[in-house]
Protein backbone atom coordinates (compact mmCIF):
# COMPACT_ATOMS: atom_id res chain seq x y z
CA UNK A 1 0.00 0.00 0.00
CA UNK A 2 3.07 2.35 0.84
CA UNK A 3 4.83 3.47 -2.56
CA UNK A 4 8.45 3.79 -1.56
CA UNK A 5 10.40 2.29 -4.59
CA UNK A 6 13.55 3.34 -6.95
CA UNK A 7 15.29 1.92 -9.51
CA UNK A 8 18.83 2.34 -9.85
CA UNK A 9 21.47 0.11 -11.09
CA UNK A 10 21.71 -3.84 -12.08
CA UNK A 11 23.64 -6.11 -14.02
CA UNK A 12 20.82 -7.89 -15.63
CA UNK A 13 22.06 -11.57 -17.15
CA UNK A 14 19.66 -11.10 -19.96
CA UNK A 15 17.60 -8.27 -21.21
CA UNK A 16 14.46 -8.33 -20.56
CA UNK A 17 10.87 -6.65 -19.52
CA UNK A 18 8.57 -7.66 -16.75
CA UNK A 19 5.18 -6.15 -15.75
CA UNK A 20 2.93 -6.54 -13.02
CA UNK A 21 0.20 -5.64 -11.70
CA UNK A 22 -0.74 -5.33 -8.14
CA UNK A 23 -4.64 -5.33 -7.20
CA UNK A 24 -5.43 -5.22 -3.19
CA UNK A 25 -7.49 -4.57 -0.44
CA UNK A 26 -6.12 -3.84 2.74
CA UNK A 27 -6.35 -0.55 5.61
CA UNK A 28 -3.86 2.01 6.64
CA UNK A 29 -3.28 4.16 9.03
CA UNK A 30 -1.64 7.63 8.97
CA UNK A 31 -0.18 10.02 11.35
CA UNK A 32 -2.51 12.06 12.69
CA UNK A 33 -5.68 10.29 10.76
CA UNK A 34 -7.97 7.87 11.57
CA UNK A 35 -7.15 4.20 10.17
CA UNK A 36 -9.35 3.33 7.27
CA UNK A 37 -9.88 0.84 4.68
CA UNK A 38 -8.12 1.25 0.85
CA UNK A 39 -8.00 -0.12 -1.88
CA UNK A 40 -4.56 0.13 -4.08
CA UNK A 41 -4.06 -0.93 -8.01
CA UNK A 42 -0.25 -0.80 -8.74
CA UNK A 43 0.82 -1.28 -12.07
CA UNK A 44 4.76 -1.44 -12.70
CA UNK A 45 7.16 -2.22 -15.80
CA UNK A 46 10.44 -1.98 -16.21
CA UNK A 47 12.97 -3.18 -18.64
CA UNK A 48 16.75 -4.55 -17.78
CA UNK A 49 19.34 -4.42 -20.51
CA UNK A 50 22.93 -4.28 -20.67
CA UNK A 51 23.95 -1.05 -20.24
CA UNK A 52 20.35 0.41 -19.21
CA UNK A 53 17.76 -0.21 -17.33
CA UNK A 54 14.59 1.80 -16.83
CA UNK A 55 11.41 1.16 -14.46
CA UNK A 56 7.83 2.67 -14.43
CA UNK A 57 5.30 2.59 -11.70
CA UNK A 58 2.05 3.69 -10.86
CA UNK A 59 -0.04 3.97 -7.30
CA UNK A 60 -3.95 4.29 -6.85
CA UNK A 61 -5.42 4.13 -3.49
CA UNK A 62 -8.78 4.69 -3.31
CA UNK A 63 -9.79 5.82 0.90
CA UNK A 64 -12.87 4.63 2.36
CA UNK A 65 -13.76 8.11 2.61
CA UNK A 66 -13.95 8.60 -1.06
CA UNK A 67 -10.65 10.34 -1.49
CA UNK A 68 -7.99 8.94 -3.44
CA UNK A 69 -4.09 9.43 -3.77
CA UNK A 70 -2.52 8.87 -7.09
CA UNK A 71 1.37 8.36 -7.73
CA UNK A 72 3.48 7.91 -10.32
CA UNK A 73 7.35 7.21 -9.90
CA UNK A 74 10.05 6.45 -12.99
CA UNK A 75 13.45 5.76 -12.70
CA UNK A 76 16.41 5.15 -15.63
CA UNK A 77 19.61 3.78 -15.12
CA UNK A 78 22.87 4.23 -17.53
CA UNK A 79 26.00 1.53 -17.05
CA UNK A 80 29.31 1.93 -17.74
CA UNK A 81 31.07 -1.41 -19.41
CA UNK A 82 32.61 -3.57 -17.25
CA UNK A 83 35.98 -2.70 -16.29
CA UNK A 84 37.28 -5.32 -14.49
CA UNK A 85 34.93 -5.53 -11.15
CA UNK A 86 34.12 -2.34 -11.81
CA UNK A 87 31.68 -0.01 -13.29
CA UNK A 88 29.50 2.70 -13.06
CA UNK A 89 25.81 4.03 -12.62
CA UNK A 90 24.53 7.06 -13.66
CA UNK A 91 20.92 6.93 -12.23
CA UNK A 92 17.92 9.03 -12.62
CA UNK A 93 14.82 8.94 -10.43
CA UNK A 94 11.59 11.62 -9.89
CA UNK A 95 8.30 11.14 -9.10
CA UNK A 96 4.82 13.07 -9.07
CA UNK A 97 1.81 12.80 -6.61
CA UNK A 98 -1.09 13.99 -6.03
CA UNK A 99 -3.65 13.65 -2.84
CA UNK A 100 -7.56 13.69 -3.81
CA UNK A 101 -7.47 14.96 -7.46
CA UNK A 102 -5.32 18.20 -6.10
CA UNK A 103 -2.28 19.70 -7.62
CA UNK A 104 1.09 17.69 -8.28
CA UNK A 105 3.96 17.58 -6.25
CA UNK A 106 7.13 16.17 -7.32
CA UNK A 107 10.40 15.29 -6.81
CA UNK A 108 13.92 14.31 -8.52
CA UNK A 109 17.21 13.03 -8.02
CA UNK A 110 20.40 11.83 -9.57
CA UNK A 111 22.39 9.57 -8.49
CA UNK A 112 26.26 8.18 -9.14
CA UNK A 113 27.44 4.94 -8.18
CA UNK A 114 30.88 2.75 -8.28
CA UNK A 115 30.01 -1.02 -8.23
CA UNK A 116 32.66 -3.16 -7.55
CA UNK A 117 31.60 -6.95 -8.05
CA UNK A 118 33.20 -10.23 -7.26
CA UNK A 119 30.93 -13.51 -8.27
CA UNK A 120 27.85 -13.53 -6.08
CA UNK A 121 28.58 -10.46 -3.88
CA UNK A 122 29.28 -6.73 -4.64
CA UNK A 123 29.66 -3.37 -2.92
CA UNK A 124 28.78 0.26 -4.19
CA UNK A 125 29.18 3.28 -2.78
CA UNK A 126 27.98 6.59 -4.51
CA UNK A 127 26.34 9.44 -3.91
CA UNK A 128 22.86 11.94 -5.59
CA UNK A 129 21.55 15.15 -5.91
CA UNK A 130 17.76 16.27 -6.10
CA UNK A 131 14.91 17.98 -4.75
CA UNK A 132 11.29 18.17 -4.38
CA UNK A 133 8.39 20.62 -4.87
CA UNK A 134 5.48 20.71 -2.83
CA UNK A 135 2.97 23.01 -2.83
CA UNK A 136 4.63 26.34 -2.66
CA UNK A 137 8.14 25.45 -1.16
CA UNK A 138 11.03 23.36 -2.73
CA UNK A 139 13.22 21.44 -0.77
CA UNK A 140 17.09 20.27 -1.47
CA UNK A 141 18.47 16.76 -0.60
CA UNK A 142 21.38 15.41 -1.66
CA UNK A 143 23.03 11.86 -0.17
CA UNK A 144 25.56 9.44 0.73
CA UNK A 145 25.74 6.05 0.92
CA UNK A 146 27.36 2.48 0.35
CA UNK A 147 26.05 -0.76 0.50
CA UNK A 148 26.72 -4.67 -0.43
CA UNK A 149 24.81 -7.45 -1.70
CA UNK A 150 25.79 -11.30 -1.68
CA UNK A 151 23.23 -14.04 -2.75
CA UNK A 152 23.55 -17.47 -0.20
CA UNK A 153 21.15 -20.13 0.00
CA UNK A 154 19.07 -18.87 -2.74
CA UNK A 155 18.29 -15.41 -0.92
CA UNK A 156 19.35 -12.19 -2.22
CA UNK A 157 20.61 -10.04 0.92
CA UNK A 158 21.66 -6.41 0.68
CA UNK A 159 22.76 -4.13 3.08
CA UNK A 160 22.71 -0.25 2.73
CA UNK A 161 24.48 3.23 5.16
CA UNK A 162 23.16 6.05 4.07
CA UNK A 163 23.98 9.09 4.90
CA UNK A 164 21.50 12.02 3.77
CA UNK A 165 20.23 15.37 3.50
CA UNK A 166 17.07 17.05 3.01
CA UNK A 167 16.33 20.82 3.70
CA UNK A 168 18.90 21.00 6.83
CA UNK A 169 17.77 17.80 8.25
CA UNK A 170 20.35 15.32 8.53
CA UNK A 171 19.63 11.75 8.72
CA UNK A 172 21.52 8.07 8.99
CA UNK A 173 19.87 4.97 7.75
CA UNK A 174 20.75 1.14 7.96
CA UNK A 175 18.62 -0.94 5.93
CA UNK A 176 18.73 -4.54 4.84
CA UNK A 177 16.71 -6.44 2.75
CA UNK A 178 15.98 -10.36 1.67
CA UNK A 179 14.74 -11.82 -1.01
CA UNK A 180 14.19 -15.50 -1.31
CA UNK A 181 12.15 -17.25 -3.70
CA UNK A 182 11.42 -21.01 -2.75
CA UNK A 183 9.05 -23.64 -4.62
CA UNK A 184 6.26 -21.15 -5.24
CA UNK A 185 6.63 -18.99 -2.15
CA UNK A 186 8.26 -15.61 -2.58
CA UNK A 187 9.20 -13.52 0.04
CA UNK A 188 10.33 -9.44 -0.11
CA UNK A 189 11.14 -7.76 3.18
CA UNK A 190 13.05 -4.76 4.70
CA UNK A 191 14.04 -3.84 7.76
CA UNK A 192 15.56 -0.51 8.81
CA UNK A 193 16.38 2.00 11.22
CA UNK A 194 17.13 5.67 11.77
CA UNK A 195 20.69 5.33 14.12
CA UNK A 196 21.50 8.36 13.73
CA UNK A 197 20.24 12.01 13.12
CA UNK A 198 20.52 15.83 13.72
CA UNK A 199 17.11 17.68 14.33
CA UNK A 200 15.07 14.41 13.34
CA UNK A 201 13.86 11.13 15.49
CA UNK A 202 15.62 7.87 14.88
CA UNK A 203 13.10 4.86 14.74
CA UNK A 204 12.53 1.84 12.50
CA UNK A 205 10.77 0.89 9.97
CA UNK A 206 10.23 -2.25 7.76
CA UNK A 207 7.78 -3.98 5.35
CA UNK A 208 7.14 -7.47 4.17
CA UNK A 209 5.59 -8.63 1.10
CA UNK A 210 4.66 -13.26 0.54
CA UNK A 211 3.65 -13.89 -2.55
CA UNK A 212 2.17 -17.88 -3.22
CA UNK A 213 2.67 -18.27 -6.98
CA UNK A 214 -1.14 -19.40 -7.93
CA UNK A 215 -0.08 -19.76 -11.67
CA UNK A 216 2.82 -19.12 -13.74
CA UNK A 217 1.37 -15.35 -13.83
CA UNK A 218 -1.08 -15.37 -10.82
CA UNK A 219 -0.25 -14.87 -7.14
CA UNK A 220 -1.84 -14.62 -4.11
CA UNK A 221 0.14 -11.75 -1.96
CA UNK A 222 -0.07 -10.20 1.49
CA UNK A 223 1.83 -7.21 2.57
CA UNK A 224 2.22 -4.76 5.67
CA UNK A 225 5.01 -2.59 6.88
CA UNK A 226 5.74 0.66 8.84
CA UNK A 227 7.26 3.71 7.46
CA UNK A 228 8.35 7.71 8.78
CA UNK A 229 7.32 10.09 7.01
CA UNK A 230 8.67 11.01 3.49
CA UNK A 231 10.60 14.68 2.89
CA UNK A 232 10.93 13.67 -1.02
CA UNK A 233 7.52 12.92 -1.65
CA UNK A 234 5.89 14.95 1.38
CA UNK A 235 4.30 11.85 2.69
CA UNK A 236 3.86 10.88 6.02
CA UNK A 237 4.40 8.45 8.43
CA UNK A 238 2.10 5.68 7.64
CA UNK A 239 1.43 1.63 8.76
CA UNK A 240 -0.86 -0.58 6.68
CA UNK A 241 -1.45 -4.07 5.44
CA UNK A 242 -2.83 -5.74 2.95
CA UNK A 243 -3.94 -8.56 0.79
CA UNK A 244 -4.59 -9.10 -2.66
CA UNK A 245 -2.88 -10.46 -6.03
CA UNK A 246 -0.05 -9.54 -8.15
CA UNK A 247 -0.63 -10.05 -11.80
CA UNK A 248 2.75 -10.70 -14.09
CA UNK A 249 2.09 -12.20 -17.38
CA UNK A 250 5.61 -12.04 -18.34
CA UNK A 251 7.64 -11.37 -15.31
CA UNK A 252 10.48 -14.10 -14.76
CA UNK A 253 8.97 -14.20 -11.49
CA UNK A 254 10.99 -17.58 -9.69
CA UNK A 255 14.47 -16.54 -10.76
CA UNK A 256 16.75 -14.79 -7.87
CA UNK A 257 18.77 -12.29 -10.34
CA UNK A 258 22.06 -11.40 -8.80
CA UNK A 259 20.50 -7.59 -8.86
CA UNK A 260 16.88 -7.83 -8.87
CA UNK A 261 14.54 -5.07 -8.21
CA UNK A 262 15.36 -5.34 -4.42
CA UNK A 263 19.09 -5.08 -5.09
CA UNK A 264 17.79 -1.92 -7.53
CA UNK A 265 16.62 0.34 -4.29
CA UNK A 266 18.35 0.06 -1.56
CA UNK A 267 18.82 3.54 -0.92
CA UNK A 268 15.84 4.71 0.44
CA UNK A 269 16.23 9.10 1.11
CA UNK A 270 16.00 10.15 4.53
CA UNK A 271 12.27 9.03 5.43
CA UNK A 272 11.71 11.97 7.94
CA UNK A 273 10.09 15.35 6.90
CA UNK A 274 12.17 18.48 8.45
CA UNK A 275 8.77 19.59 9.75
CA UNK A 276 8.80 16.52 11.61
CA UNK A 277 12.21 16.23 12.65
CA UNK A 278 12.02 19.20 14.78
CA UNK A 279 11.17 19.77 18.32
CA UNK A 280 7.19 19.50 19.04
CA UNK A 281 5.54 22.31 21.01
CA UNK A 282 2.72 21.59 23.34
CA UNK A 283 0.51 24.08 24.76
CA UNK A 284 -0.67 23.60 28.29
CA UNK A 285 -3.95 24.75 28.15
CA UNK A 286 -5.88 26.58 30.69
CA UNK A 287 -9.27 27.05 29.96
CA UNK A 288 -8.46 30.80 28.75
CA UNK A 289 -4.60 31.11 27.83
CA UNK A 290 -1.93 28.90 28.78
CA UNK A 291 -0.10 27.85 31.98
CA UNK A 292 3.08 25.76 31.10
CA UNK A 293 4.59 24.71 27.04
CA UNK A 294 6.30 21.50 26.93
CA UNK A 295 8.93 20.92 24.36
CA UNK A 296 9.14 17.44 22.65
CA UNK A 297 12.68 17.32 21.97
CA UNK A 298 14.84 13.68 21.28
CA UNK A 299 18.26 13.70 21.34
CA UNK A 300 18.53 17.46 23.12
CA UNK A 301 20.94 17.76 26.24
CA UNK A 302 19.33 21.59 26.70
CA UNK A 303 16.50 23.08 25.71
CA UNK A 304 16.07 27.09 25.32
CA UNK A 305 13.39 28.89 23.94
CA UNK A 306 13.47 32.55 23.28
CA UNK A 307 10.09 34.16 23.21
CA UNK A 308 7.96 37.43 23.43
CA UNK A 309 6.94 35.85 26.87
CA UNK A 310 10.39 35.76 27.63
CA UNK A 311 11.57 39.48 26.59
CA UNK A 312 13.67 37.41 23.87
CA UNK A 313 16.03 36.34 26.66
CA UNK A 314 17.10 32.41 26.29
CA UNK A 315 15.33 30.65 28.70
CA UNK A 316 16.19 26.75 29.60
CA UNK A 317 13.32 24.38 30.18
CA UNK A 318 13.28 21.89 32.52
CA UNK A 319 13.11 18.46 31.72
CA UNK A 320 11.09 16.16 32.99
CA UNK A 321 11.43 13.06 31.08
CA UNK A 322 12.75 11.44 28.31
CA UNK A 323 12.67 13.98 25.46
CA UNK A 324 10.32 15.93 27.27
CA UNK A 325 11.11 19.90 28.53
CA UNK A 326 9.05 21.90 30.70
CA UNK A 327 8.42 25.76 31.03
CA UNK A 328 6.01 27.17 33.32
CA UNK A 329 4.71 30.38 31.99
CA UNK A 330 1.32 31.63 32.35
CA UNK A 331 0.34 33.34 28.47
CA UNK A 332 -2.54 35.52 27.89
CA UNK A 333 -4.74 35.03 24.65
CA UNK A 334 -2.84 36.30 22.03
CA UNK A 335 -0.05 35.75 19.29
CA UNK A 336 3.49 34.96 20.45
CA UNK A 337 6.20 34.51 18.34
CA UNK A 338 9.02 32.24 19.48
CA UNK A 339 12.40 30.49 18.63
CA UNK A 340 13.80 27.11 20.19
CA UNK A 341 17.34 26.06 20.81
CA UNK A 342 18.89 23.06 20.85
CA UNK A 343 21.88 21.89 22.54
CA UNK A 344 23.31 25.64 21.81
CA UNK A 345 22.32 25.35 18.06
CA UNK A 346 20.69 27.73 15.39
CA UNK A 347 17.60 29.37 16.73
CA UNK A 348 14.57 26.83 15.18
CA UNK A 349 10.95 26.84 14.94
CA UNK A 350 9.33 23.72 16.64
CA UNK A 351 7.22 21.35 14.40
CA UNK A 352 3.19 22.72 14.28
CA UNK A 353 3.92 25.95 14.21
CA UNK A 354 3.10 28.66 11.58
CA UNK A 355 6.75 29.41 10.42
CA UNK A 356 7.40 33.06 9.43
CA UNK A 357 10.25 35.37 8.05
CA UNK A 358 11.73 37.07 11.01
CA UNK A 359 12.57 40.06 9.30
CA UNK A 360 16.59 39.70 11.12
CA UNK A 361 17.40 36.48 8.14
CA UNK A 362 15.81 33.88 9.63
CA UNK A 363 12.67 32.21 10.89
CA UNK A 364 10.29 32.64 13.85
CA UNK A 365 7.46 30.95 14.90
CA UNK A 366 3.95 32.22 15.73
CA UNK A 367 1.48 30.26 17.79
CA UNK A 368 -1.68 31.33 19.07
CA UNK A 369 -3.28 31.29 22.49
CA UNK A 370 -6.94 31.09 22.79
CA UNK B 1 -3.25 52.30 -0.92
CA UNK B 2 -5.14 51.19 2.60
CA UNK B 3 -1.78 49.92 3.94
CA UNK B 4 0.45 52.54 2.77
CA UNK B 5 -1.06 55.44 4.66
CA UNK B 6 -1.15 54.78 8.02
CA UNK B 7 2.77 53.24 7.32
CA UNK B 8 3.83 57.42 5.43
CA UNK B 9 1.75 59.07 9.27
CA UNK B 10 3.60 57.53 11.41
CA UNK B 11 6.88 57.16 9.80
CA UNK B 12 6.33 60.93 9.58
CA UNK B 13 4.94 61.09 13.34
CA UNK B 14 8.36 59.21 14.17
CA UNK B 15 10.77 61.17 12.58
CA UNK B 16 9.22 64.46 14.00
CA UNK B 17 12.19 66.40 15.74
CA UNK B 18 12.15 67.26 19.01
CA UNK B 19 10.40 64.55 20.59
CA UNK B 20 11.24 63.37 24.23
CA UNK B 21 11.48 59.40 24.04
CA UNK B 22 10.52 57.85 27.03
CA UNK B 23 13.20 55.28 28.58
CA UNK B 24 11.89 51.50 27.69
CA UNK B 25 14.16 49.94 30.30
CA UNK B 26 14.12 46.48 28.93
CA UNK B 27 16.27 47.48 25.88
CA UNK B 28 18.96 48.89 28.04
CA UNK B 29 22.22 46.63 27.25
CA UNK B 30 20.33 44.84 24.36
CA UNK B 31 20.77 47.52 21.59
CA UNK B 32 23.43 49.62 20.45
CA UNK B 33 22.92 53.19 22.11
CA UNK B 34 22.23 54.51 18.40
CA UNK B 35 19.46 51.72 17.87
CA UNK B 36 17.93 52.22 20.93
CA UNK B 37 17.42 55.62 20.61
CA UNK B 38 15.75 55.14 17.29
CA UNK B 39 13.78 52.29 18.73
CA UNK B 40 12.32 54.45 21.68
CA UNK B 41 11.56 56.96 19.49
CA UNK B 42 9.18 54.58 17.33
CA UNK B 43 7.57 53.45 21.05
CA UNK B 44 7.25 57.21 21.71
CA UNK B 45 5.43 57.79 18.36
CA UNK B 46 3.31 54.21 18.98
CA UNK B 47 2.37 55.76 22.17
CA UNK B 48 1.31 59.04 21.18
CA UNK B 49 -0.74 57.32 18.40
CA UNK B 50 -2.50 55.15 20.88
CA UNK B 51 -0.49 51.96 19.43
CA UNK B 52 0.15 48.75 21.64
CA UNK B 53 4.02 49.01 22.29
CA UNK B 54 4.87 46.03 23.79
CA UNK B 55 4.92 44.35 20.49
CA UNK B 56 7.50 46.82 19.35
CA UNK B 57 9.75 46.20 22.12
CA UNK B 58 9.14 42.17 21.84
CA UNK B 59 10.21 42.47 18.29
CA UNK B 60 13.11 45.18 18.76
CA UNK B 61 14.83 42.23 21.46
CA UNK B 62 13.80 39.26 19.05
CA UNK B 63 16.83 41.82 16.55
CA UNK B 64 18.87 41.83 19.28
CA UNK B 65 18.87 38.09 20.56
CA UNK B 66 19.33 37.47 16.73
CA UNK B 67 22.36 39.43 16.62
CA UNK B 68 20.46 41.47 14.11
CA UNK B 69 22.35 44.83 12.63
CA UNK B 70 21.18 47.87 14.15
CA UNK B 71 19.74 49.58 10.88
CA UNK B 72 17.54 46.40 10.31
CA UNK B 73 16.51 46.36 14.17
CA UNK B 74 14.90 49.49 13.46
CA UNK B 75 13.57 49.03 9.98
CA UNK B 76 11.45 45.76 11.62
CA UNK B 77 10.23 47.63 14.55
CA UNK B 78 9.01 51.05 12.22
CA UNK B 79 7.08 48.31 9.50
CA UNK B 80 5.43 46.45 12.56
CA UNK B 81 4.61 49.88 13.95
CA UNK B 82 3.52 50.85 10.28
CA UNK B 83 1.63 47.76 10.53
CA UNK B 84 -0.19 47.78 13.63
CA UNK B 85 -1.40 50.97 12.60
CA UNK B 86 -3.19 49.78 9.58
CA UNK B 87 -4.46 46.96 11.63
CA UNK B 88 -5.83 49.08 14.33
CA UNK B 89 -7.67 51.18 11.61
CA UNK B 90 -8.87 48.82 9.78
CA UNK B 91 -10.44 46.79 13.00
CA UNK B 92 -11.33 50.47 14.04
CA UNK B 93 -12.12 51.10 17.69
CA UNK B 94 -12.52 49.10 20.97
CA UNK B 95 -10.24 46.21 19.62
CA UNK B 96 -7.47 45.10 21.91
CA UNK B 97 -3.85 44.87 21.89
CA UNK B 98 -3.99 41.26 20.86
CA UNK B 99 -6.29 41.46 17.84
CA UNK B 100 -4.10 44.47 16.22
CA UNK B 101 -0.79 42.63 16.70
CA UNK B 102 -2.69 39.53 14.81
CA UNK B 103 -4.04 42.03 12.62
CA UNK B 104 -0.80 42.82 11.67
CA UNK B 105 0.44 39.30 11.01
CA UNK B 106 -1.94 39.05 8.42
CA UNK B 107 -1.50 42.41 6.83
CA UNK B 108 2.35 41.48 6.69
CA UNK B 109 1.41 37.80 5.23
CA UNK B 110 -0.54 39.63 2.39
CA UNK B 111 -4.02 40.32 3.56
CA UNK B 112 -5.67 43.72 2.50
CA UNK B 113 -6.51 46.36 5.42
CA UNK B 114 -10.11 46.24 3.96
CA UNK B 115 -9.96 42.11 4.65
CA UNK B 116 -9.49 42.97 8.46
CA UNK B 117 -12.23 44.97 7.99
CA UNK B 118 -14.69 42.75 7.11
CA UNK B 119 -13.38 40.13 9.33
CA UNK B 120 -14.13 42.64 12.54
CA UNK B 121 -17.48 42.90 10.79
CA UNK B 122 -18.78 39.75 10.59
CA UNK B 123 -17.31 39.07 14.11
CA UNK B 124 -18.14 41.97 15.87
CA UNK B 125 -19.25 40.36 19.18
CA UNK B 126 -16.49 38.18 19.25
CA UNK B 127 -12.53 38.74 19.15
CA UNK B 128 -10.50 38.14 15.70
CA UNK B 129 -7.08 37.24 17.25
CA UNK B 130 -7.33 34.37 16.29
CA UNK B 131 -9.37 34.50 12.93
CA UNK B 132 -6.69 36.52 11.88
CA UNK B 133 -3.93 34.18 13.27
CA UNK B 134 -5.66 31.46 10.96
CA UNK B 135 -5.39 33.74 8.03
CA UNK B 136 -1.35 34.07 8.83
CA UNK B 137 -1.20 30.87 9.09
CA UNK B 138 -2.34 29.85 5.82
CA UNK B 139 -0.53 32.06 3.95
CA UNK B 140 2.33 30.59 6.00
CA UNK B 141 1.44 26.94 5.02
CA UNK B 142 1.58 28.03 1.14
CA UNK B 143 -2.27 29.12 0.24
CA UNK B 144 -2.45 32.63 -1.76
CA UNK B 145 -3.66 35.54 0.34
CA UNK B 146 -6.54 36.37 -1.44
CA UNK B 147 -7.82 32.22 -1.00
CA UNK B 148 -6.54 32.63 2.62
CA UNK B 149 -8.52 35.78 3.27
CA UNK B 150 -11.96 34.55 1.66
CA UNK B 151 -11.83 31.01 3.59
CA UNK B 152 -11.27 33.36 6.71
CA UNK B 153 -14.07 35.20 5.70
CA UNK B 154 -16.02 32.70 4.97
CA UNK B 155 -16.19 30.91 8.26
CA UNK B 156 -16.43 33.76 10.08
CA UNK B 157 -19.94 34.01 10.93
CA UNK B 158 -20.19 30.64 12.00
CA UNK B 159 -17.06 29.11 12.97
CA UNK B 160 -15.69 29.53 16.84
CA UNK B 161 -12.43 30.01 17.50
CA UNK B 162 -11.55 26.46 18.10
CA UNK B 163 -13.33 25.47 14.81
CA UNK B 164 -10.53 28.01 13.63
CA UNK B 165 -7.84 26.22 15.07
CA UNK B 166 -8.84 23.05 13.93
CA UNK B 167 -9.29 24.35 10.51
CA UNK B 168 -5.96 25.38 10.45
CA UNK B 169 -5.03 22.01 12.02
CA UNK B 170 -6.31 19.99 9.50
CA UNK B 171 -4.86 21.37 6.21
CA UNK B 172 -1.48 21.18 7.77
CA UNK B 173 -1.98 17.76 8.43
CA UNK B 174 -3.71 17.39 4.83
CA UNK B 175 -0.73 19.74 3.23
CA UNK B 176 1.90 16.56 5.20
CA UNK B 177 0.05 13.78 3.70
CA UNK B 178 0.39 15.20 0.19
CA UNK B 179 -2.27 17.72 -0.49
CA UNK B 180 -1.34 21.09 -1.73
CA UNK B 181 -2.35 23.61 0.41
CA UNK B 182 -4.94 25.15 -1.85
CA UNK B 183 -6.70 21.11 -2.41
CA UNK B 184 -6.45 21.21 1.90
CA UNK B 185 -8.15 24.33 2.51
CA UNK B 186 -10.74 23.10 -0.02
CA UNK B 187 -11.45 19.80 1.45
CA UNK B 188 -11.59 21.88 4.94
CA UNK B 189 -13.89 23.95 3.58
CA UNK B 190 -16.22 21.76 2.12
CA UNK B 191 -15.82 19.42 5.59
CA UNK B 192 -16.52 22.70 7.59
CA UNK B 193 -19.77 23.61 5.30
CA UNK B 194 -20.86 20.09 5.68
CA UNK B 195 -20.43 20.13 9.67
CA UNK B 196 -22.23 23.49 10.24
CA UNK B 197 -25.15 22.63 8.20
CA UNK B 198 -25.41 19.32 10.84
CA UNK B 199 -25.66 21.96 13.73
CA UNK B 200 -23.08 23.89 15.57
CA UNK B 201 -22.94 21.55 18.47
CA UNK B 202 -21.95 18.78 16.14
CA UNK B 203 -19.22 21.14 14.21
CA UNK B 204 -17.65 22.33 17.60
CA UNK B 205 -16.59 18.24 18.67
CA UNK B 206 -15.97 16.82 14.98
CA UNK B 207 -13.54 19.35 13.95
CA UNK B 208 -11.52 18.55 16.75
CA UNK B 209 -11.65 14.60 15.87
CA UNK B 210 -9.07 12.92 13.72
CA UNK B 211 -10.38 12.23 10.30
CA UNK B 212 -10.20 9.37 7.82
CA UNK B 213 -7.33 10.44 4.63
Amino acid sequence: MTFTWSLAWGVPLNAQVSATADIALGAVKYEGFLGSAAVSFTPAVRYDGHFVSAAARGNYLLYESGRSLTQAAGAVAFLTPPSGPLRGEISGYGGLSSYAGGPVSGFGLARARLHVTHGARGIWFGGGLGGSYAAFSDTRASELAAGGWMLVAGMALTVTAAYGRVSDTTLADLSATVRGTWSVIEVDALVGARLWAERAQTGAFGDVAARVWLTSAIAAQVTAGSYLSDPMRTGVAGRYVAAGVRIAPFSHRRAVRALDERLRSQLRLPTAPPDRSLPTLIIEGAGIGAEGITIVAPSADVVEIAADFTDWQPVALTRVGRNRWYLNVVLAPGVYRLNLRLDGGEWTVPRGLTVQDDEFGSRVGLVVIQ
Amino acid sequence: MHRTLPAILFVLVALTPGRAAAQEPRLAGRLPDQTRRDVEALLDSARTAGLPTEPLVDRALEGATKHAPGERIVAAVRRLAADLAASRDAFGAGVSDAEIAAGASALRAGARADDLARLREIRSDQPVTVAAAVLTDLVALGVPPDTATAAVLALAERAKDSEYLAFRRNIERDVALGATPVAALEFQMQSAANLFDAGPGRAAGAANRPRKP
